[in-house]
């Protein structure tokens, strides 16, 4: 009696254990969350998961549970989400708000519309019905192995389709699931088998055996060299590979890349992050630029040739020596998948240690770190810049001989560049009277109304056609490329010197260090800020930034604002107010622009089923999953029913019988009773006939005992053998 | 044939039965028993109707009975026969011992000298008597059930284990049930009910029916699950000496007889579960202490059943 009493004991603690074994999966479920989403929701999320669990492990009455699950789910929603007071008139206001918004959202069957707190609510819920499930599964079935697996496929996508790592969370599962096996396969043998449950015993030929293979398999696993994926990351593949099947353009991702091989066709939207920079102005920053345009690509026409980097060695505006230093920082992310300095234009000083040392190339600005084992990723980078200090007479005035050098590379375009591309640009500077005006000229052309921003749908040239040339006279849609390299084109058509530069917009500022001596602001700047636009040479004064794109600024600002503080006397002071009130539209322009831009983008994304944005994925995924897991919870004895009886509408050969007749055997094992290795088949079928009130059991294993000891060749009446099949898996599964 | 067999048995059966009350387990095994052409050692206390069943059995198979009443006195020659001087023919003449008969009642044969026990058992074993280098085979049917008291019954002689092979099954009768005690008693009165018994049957049916026997059909399959749990016996802790051969073929006889009585013509592993105890248990030597332990031939056959595994799966080609 004591010794059932200490098994039972010994039985409750490792079904306990199971179950938070099976929580703790659970939470591995929800750990893609705290990546993805602010870390304060994931806390309560844990919480409410443990409180789930617990509640439904501790198996209250169903309907205190229930309300004391609803209760935490409404309490964090309205933590979480609802303005204080609670039950004050705003509170209110929001709660009618957001009933609107997602009824309407779900007759309209406008997934993306749903709003956080009804997606949290979603969520909740589903860690609810998780807790119930598994208590099932777990405690009830003893059934380990298909949620492991799930668990592990679960992550596994998490960590291939999305920015979440999985690397921690693999180990954690591996030991988890090792430690659940053993506990679920014991547990179940002690029920079948009537096994005796001695703690020491199981301490010492199960507990300690299972804690060294788990410690060397993790240990094995963790520190053995790891061989490189053999396939490529497969979301790029997918993604490419869908666009191909749907669409005709050719995708690209945004970002910044060193090969521009193909311009043109659309690209997807990518916020990963690539480096944060603490600058004390907004400003763009430069990475490079390109001299030859083919008519679909552009090319370096020079070899690179590097000299390490000294001080102020790349001067791209001349003789600004009296500017006054600026500070920054920069601090490459994982996202940055290239080793090339991004800077301010200006740039004076970068502080180069001893594990960095720095090259660059004169003709394209290029600055790379000398050591191939070097990386600009592994510290923050400290540099200063001088802001340019350029005013617009100066660069009216410069109108002397442009060198030999710079006319040779900078004025190149291809043969067969259409005639009425320089035809435009004939037109469009032909009032003008400066090279400075004729830029701005062009560089203002495009913001007459009829240019559009837009990254989908943006067609690739074809063969014969000049990229240019569609961009201006055909489609008039397009993103940064479109428009500096029609500026560059442009301007290199009427003998204006000027290269195309890439490199990355300011980004978004993500907070204010500013101190009382100093500014300084903090930015982020992703692979969507990767960006393109057009310097143009200046006799005596250099390579002065343009901004074609429309919805774009903050290029020229550097410029223009130096202008303003540098020249306020001087006589094109309506020119100037112009130019201010163009900046302004511009900038209305661009939020506008903006606004559409995102727009477009979600139909696109509606109308090919691409998912926007890689973090809305995963309720949806959970929620399929835990909708198949329930599903196949309620109806899986008639799934199983109909799979068996669809599997077995005959039986043609001794050998259909044997299997068909030893799948019942299993079916049985796993639901009622399970045939003992040293029990007749008659001996079992009795019982089995007895216990469910039926006689087709005895009938089906007397046709299968002829088989096996009779040693008969044929089956007589094989519909009858189906129909006491059909009774006895029927019945079981009833 | 089959189906007139069949109702034969059944009729033996209840012939059987309306003489000794609620032992059709006993009985069933003892026809087994002579259908496969084997004895039976009965093991029980006097009076619990050991003579009345096999005079039912030989009445109703319309053989001859005989009954050999074993007595420390008893000779070997008391069973199996002497040859005697013939005066007029002036030669020596066989003349029939008890054992040279049909069925054979050796009553008490644990009080008798081993000398005359081994007499009998030799004449079991080998179907015929040898008396002064002349062998006399004794004709089928020919089945001896042999009675022992208890061993632990004082003035006995117990049989060599070793000699224990030569009985097919050993049965235990077992005192009746009080309905069936009470159901005996109303029937005692007048005429004794054996003497009501009519023959259902002749020899000739069951040597007919021994052939049939024989022909019943055992699988492969089955016949390995004897093997092994023959086998088995020989491995087990508490065994000093297992089961031989000739106990494994004598399982497989027996199961065959069974299979027959049950209408069926062929063996299952249940047929062998079912017979297991009755003919394996009595051919082991158990070890000293499981002696000491109390632990019985039965309870090792038991524990070897449940150690092998019911074939219950073959491969079809």
């Amino acid at each position: 009696m004591k010794g059932n009493r200490r098994m039972q004991r010994g039985e409750a603690f490792l079904t306990f254990l199971l179950y938070v074994g099976g929580l703790i999966l659970a939470l591995e479920w929800l750990s893609p969350l705290h990546d993805l989403t602010d870390s304060e929701p994931f806390t309560l999320f844990v919480i409410y998961a443990i409180l789930c669990f617990g509640l439904t492990y501790l198996q209250l009455s169903s309907l205190i549970s229930f309300f004391i699950k609803m209760m935490g789910l409404l309490f964090i929603i309205d933590r979480a989400f609802l303005p204080r007071p609670v039950f004050g008139s705003e509170w209110f206001e929001q709660i009618q708000w957001e009933g609107r918004t997602n009824i309407n959202a779900l007759i309209n069957q406008n997934w993306h519309q749903l709003t956080d707190l009804f997606q949290t609510f979603l969520l909740l819920i589903l860690i609810a019905l998780m807790s119930y499930l598994l208590y099932f599964w777990l405690i009830t079935m003893k059934r380990v192995f298909v949620y492991i697996v799930l668990t592990i496929v679960f992550i596994t996508v998490m960590d291939t389709f999305t920015t979440f790592q999985a690397d921690l969370a693999i180990i954690r599962l591996l030991m988890v699931s090792l430690f659940m096996l053993v506990i679920g396969n014991y547990l179940k043998r002690v029920k079948q088998q009537g096994l005796t449950f001695e703690v020491g015993l199981w301490f010492e030929k199960v507990v300690v055996p299972l804690f060294v293979i788990v410690a060397v398999a993790v240990f094995v696993g963790y520190y053995a060299p790891k061989s490189e994926p053999v396939w490529p990351d497969p979301v790029p593949f997918l993604t490419t590979t869908a666009e191909r099947l749907t669409t005709n353009d050719q995708n690209r991702q945004v970002g910044y890349s060193e090969d521009d091989a193909q311009l043109g066709g659309s690209f997807e939207q990518d916020d990963t992050p690539v480096f944060r920079a603490n600058t004390p102005v907004e400003h763009y920053w430069r990475i490079e630029s390109l001299d030859t345009y083919t008519g679909h690509s552009w090319e370096r026409s020079t070899e690179l040739s590097y000299q390490s980097f000294q001080d102020d060695a790349l001067e791209l505006i001349y003789n600004q020596q009296h500017q006054m230093l600026q500070n920054a920082t920069i601090e490459y992310l994982d996202g940055a998948n290239f080793d090339r300095l991004v800077y301010p234009q200006g740039l004076s000083q970068v502080n180069q240690t001893e594990a960095l040392s720095l090259q660059f190339d004169q003709e394209t600005g290029i600055i790379e770190p000398t050591n191939d084992n070097d990386s600009l990723h592994s510290e923050p980078i400290a540099l200063s810049f001088r802001e340019p200090d350029l005013t617009v007479d100066q660069l009216r005035r410069a109108n002397g001989p442009t060198p030999a050098d710079i006319t040779s590379l900078y004025l190149q375009l291809p043969d067969d560049l259409p005639d009425r591309v320089r035809e435009l640009a004939e037109e469009i500077v032909s009032e003008e009277p400066t090279r400075y005006d004729q830029t701005v000229a062009i560089e203002q052309y495009f913001n007459q109304g009829d240019f559009t921003y837009q990254t989908q749908n943006i067609p690739v040239p074809e063969d014969d056609q000049d990229y240019v040339d569609q961009f201006l006279f055909e489609t008039q849609v397009g993103y940064c490329d479109n428009f500096s390299t029609s500026m560059v084109v442009m301007l290199r058509s009427v003998g204006i010197p000027a290269r195309w530069v890439k490199g990355f917009t300011s980004g978004e500022q993500i907070e204010d260090l500013s101190t009382d001596d100093q500014e300084m602001f903090q930015y982020e700047v992703t692979n969507g800020n990767a960006h393109s636009w057009v310097e143009v040479y200046f006799p005596e004064i250099g390579w002065v930034p343009f901004e074609p794109t429309i919805g774009f600024s903050g290029n020229e600002v550097v410029y223009e604002d130096s202008e303003e503080e540098g020249d306020q006397s001087d006589s094109s002071l309506d020119e100037e107010e112009i130019e201010q009130e163009d900046q302004e539209e511009e900038e209305s322009l661009a939020e506008e622009q903006e606004q559409e831009q995102q727009e477009e983008q979600e139909e696109t994304a509606a109308e090919t089923e691409q998912p926007t944005s890689q973090i809305n994925i995963w309720p949806w995924l959970i929620g399929l999953v835990c909708l198949i897991l329930i599903i196949a919870a309620i109806r899986w004895k008639w799934l199983l029913k109909k799979a068996v009886l669809w599997r077995w509408s005959h039986f043609k050969e001794p050998k259909d019988l044997q299997k068909a007749y030893h799948q019942l055997l299993k079916l049985l094992a796993l639901f009622r009773v399970k045939r003992a290795a040293n029990q007749t088949l008659n001996d079992f079928a009795q019982d089995i006939d007895q216990l469910f009130g039926i006689t087709s059991m005895s009938k089906l294993t007397d046709c299968y005992a002829r088989l096996l000891y009779r040693n008969e060749q044929s089956i007589d009446d094989d519909q009858a053998l189906v129909q006491y099949y059909r009774n006895v898996v029927e019945t079981i599964l009833s | 044939m089959m189906i007139e067999t069949q109702r034969s048995i059944h009729e033996v059966l209840t012939n059987i039965e309306k003489v000794i009350i609620g032992k059709h387990e006993v009985t069933t095994l003892s026809l087994a028993a002579l259908l496969a052409k084997g004895h039976v050692l009965l093991e029980d206390v006097p009076g619990v109707g050991k003579t009345m069943l096999v005079r039912a059995l030989a009445k109703s198979l319309d053989c001859s009975f005989n009954r050999i009443q074993f007595t420390p006195d008893l000779l070997p020659s008391d069973v199996t026969g002497v040859s005697i001087y013939h005066p007029h023919t002036q030669q020596f003449e066989y003349r029939k011992g008890p054992i040279v008969g049909d069925i054979v009642l050796a009553d008490e044969i644990n009080r008798t000298s081993p000398k005359t026990q081994s007499a009998l058992l030799e004449a079991m074993e080998e179907s015929s008597v040898t008396v002064d280098g002349e062998t006399i085979k004794i004709h089928q049917p020919f089945f001896v059930m042999a009675t022992q008291n208890p061993i632990e019954y004082e003035g006995t002689y117990p049989l060599p284990e070793a000699q224990l092979d030569r009985f097919l099954i050993k049965l235990e009768m077992g005192y009746p049930t009080e309905d069936e005690e009470l159901k005996m008693l109303s029937l005692t009165g007048g005429l004794h009910p054996i003497e009501a018994l009519t023959a259902v049957i002749d020899k000739h049916n069951v040597v007919a029916m021994q052939e049939e026997v024989n022909r019943v059909y055992i699988d492969p399959l089955v016949q390995q699950y004897i093997i092994k749990l023959v086998r088995q016996t020989r491995q087990h802790d508490a065994v000093q000496l297992g089961v031989s051969p000739r106990g494994a073929i004598g399982l497989m006889r027996v199961a065959k007889a069974y299979a027959f009585i049950q209408n069926r013509d062929y063996v299952i592993p249940d047929d062998v579960i079912y017979l297991a105890p009755y003919v394996l248990a009595h051919r082991l030597i158990l070890t000293h202490e499981a002696k000491y332990a109390n632990m019985t031939g039965e309870q090792v056959i038991q524990a070897v059943l449940n150690q092998i595994d019911v074939p219950a799966r073959k491969d079809f080609n």
